[in-house]
């Protein structure tokens, strides 16, 4: 912990009048751990965040967040390297080998508090822990460009995922894979593929059985997942496009938070009402670049959500045609996916 | 132009009483001390049927407040009523109002706060959406007001509390500053019209300016913006979509 960081943290310390202290604010130091895995690359899908409780006067912001912070999620597995696909998708994905889930518990731009659950294909959870990082130092003049202030909880994340991976055996990491293959296989077609599960006492799926590996409905199941990956990829790329959409304004917004957040809690209420119009000036004049900032996510964050270009994509020669949000048209491509493996089935018969 | 603020602000009472300055003055900023900091909270008030603010509005200037009158008046009536509190000067009379006029500082800072409510308040253009759930004010080159009707009067938010309560047929946005600066506008119907007044409140001394607002069609050569995922920030000419 730098000097500055720790002359912050003894003067919030004092700061506080409630009569239990309240547990140390301690910003995060956690550098990203190369990991030596060089097992099995599993694909993992992260589901775009939930909002959790917030003001209402965060909430635009929060709708930009829930979209923006499991991108940067994304990009530190994808930097530590050793995972396969890492895709950020609107709903569960149901062939996700690996599939984190998180929640923001609270983001002000001073303290970042996520609780981030991970599990697998099997229903193993890894494990679900809130990670809590504080950002005391100024930021950058022209924040964005360089490191995300709170990169360290996200390394402190993949850290832990990788952890759990590097936890687990190759029997186990197999059975991650045929897992999620057999899964996907029967959301296609239940009947066919549930009798290769049991759901043990812990709730987890055990495999009883796999499929002849040339059976043809297994066959078509992978083709057809082979097509929703390629689909994927297009609505994960939506969400890479919004990140870097909204990058630099919400690093700016972060940065007139942080000023107010950090200013309150410096100097108290009552101190800041003996202070100058001039301070009340430059508290205001925070507040309104804050609020445009503000205004900005709200806009980028309402066209994501009501983006209405169709996407036309080719499904083996065929042009499919979808429309509405994300959410729906990802809904309305699985839809489509299990009306032509439904159909091929009836040939097939 | 009646908005119901007067109700809420001192300032409002020295305008209803200008005859007597002085008595004025010290009524108010009696009034002033049993809510030292504090814009008085508003209770909402629920009527049928609440006006619809929707569309482009520009300002009509002939209309609205000219800033630096307003100023220049507000400080010479304040001049002068520091100078009768120091003539007054009676230790029979001692209170924290008189204090405040002998002081000099009513009038250094009608300047100051005047100039300040004119900087926030010169928004030439008001593109208002409003739904039954929800308005938002989108102001040139300032940030949008926004009220989410469903949502509780005033909530503390990270800088301060900020609210906005239907008073009559009036829409009231508040916001209070922890350093005591508060700042108000009142959003309200005339035909064919709309008044924006924007109050500002600090150290106890009040300062407000209305702007009034006419309907007009965004003309041929506005720039229309519109963000989408797939294209970032595109640009066309012409009117947005009503």
């Amino acid at each position: 912990m730098t000097l500055f960081r720790l002359g912050v943290f003894i003067l919030l310390a004092g700061c506080a009048s409630a009569p239990e202290p309240p547990p140390p604010r301690v910003p995060l130091d956690v550098p990203l751990r190369v990991s030596s895995y060089n097992g099995p690359a599993l694909n993992i899908s992260i589901k775009e965040f939930d909002p959790g409780v917030v003001d209402a006067v965060l909430m635009p912001i929060r709708h930009a967040e829930v979209r923006y912070m499991p991108v940067v999620l994304k990009r530190t597995l994808i930097e530590v390297g050793g995972w396969g696909a890492v895709r950020v998708l609107p709903a569960e994905d149901p062939s996700a080998e690996v599939l984190v889930l998180g929640r923001i518990i609270k983001s002000d731009g001073v303290a970042l508090s996520l609780n981030v659950q991970v599990k697998d294909a099997t229903g193993r959870q890894w494990f679900s822990k809130t990670y809590t990082d504080y950002a005391f130092e100024p930021y950058e003049e022209k924040p964005g460009i360089q490191k995300d202030p709170f990169d360290d909880l996200y390394n402190n994340v993949v850290n832990d995922i990788n952890q759990a991976r590097n936890s687990l055996s190759a029997t186990d990491l197999e059975s991650v894979f045929d897992t999620a293959t057999l899964r996907y296989a029967a959301s296609l077609s239940p009947d066919a593929f549930s009798e290769y599960f049991l759901k043990d006492e812990t709730g987890h799926l055990q495999l009883i059985g796999l499929p002849a590996r040339d059976d043809a409905m297994f066959v078509r199941s992978e083709r057809i997942r082979e097509s929703e990956y390629g689909f994927t990829d297009t609505v994960d790329e939506a969400y890479t496009l919004f990140y870097h959409e909204i990058h630099q304004t919400y690093a700016h917004w972060r940065k007139y938070s942080h000023e107010l957040v950090l200013g309150n809690a410096l100097l108290g209420v009552e101190e800041r009402r003996r202070r100058s119009w001039t301070a009340a000036k430059q508290s205001f004049s925070t507040y309104k670049e804050s609020r445009l900032n503000e205004d900005a996510l709200r806009k980028m964050t309402d066209a994501f959500d009501a983006e209405v270009t169709p996407t036309v994509t080719s499904l083996e020669g065929t042009m499919i045609h979808l429309s509405g949000t994300l959410q729906s048209r990802y809904q309305e491509w699985r839809h489509i996916l299990q009306n032509i493996y439904t159909a091929e089935r009836a040939i097939a018969r | 132009m009646g908005t119901g603020r007067d109700e809420v602000y001192c300032h409002g009472k020295i305008a209803a009483l200008k005859h007597s300055i002085i008595g004025v003055v010290l009524g108010v900023l009696a009034g002033c001390t049993s809510q030292p900091e504090a814009v008085d909270a508003i209770e909402e008030i629920q009527i049928v049927k609440r006006p619809d603010f929707s569309g482009s509005w520009e300002m009509d200037y002939r209309s609205s407040d000219e800033a630096d009158e307003k100023i220049r008046w507000q400080y010479m009536e304040a001049l002068a009523a520091e100078e009768r509190a120091r003539q007054s000067e009676d230790s029979r009379y001692r209170s924290a109002a008189l204090d405040h006029l002998r002081s000099g500082n009513l009038s250094q800072g009608i300047v100051a706060i005047g100039r300040f409510t004119e900087e926030i308040s010169r928004a030439d253009v008001l593109t208002i959406r409003q739904d039954p759930e929800r308005i938002t004010i989108e102001r040139e080159d300032d940030y949008a007001l926004t009220c989410e009707f469903s949502l509780a009067p005033e909530v503390d938010g990270p800088f301060g509390q900020e609210g906005c309560v239907w008073y009559g047929d009036q829409l009231i946005f508040d916001l209070k500053l922890p350093e005591g600066l508060n700042v108000r506008h009142t959003l309200s119907r005339g035909v064919d019209r709309v008044n924006l007044a924007t109050s500002v409140y600090y150290d106890r001394i009040p300062f407000t300016l209305n702007r009034t607002y006419t309907p007009f069609v965004p003309g041929d050569e506005q720039y229309d913006c519109e963000f989408k995922v797939a294209t970032l920030k595109t640009c066309t000419l012409g009117a947005p979509e009503q």
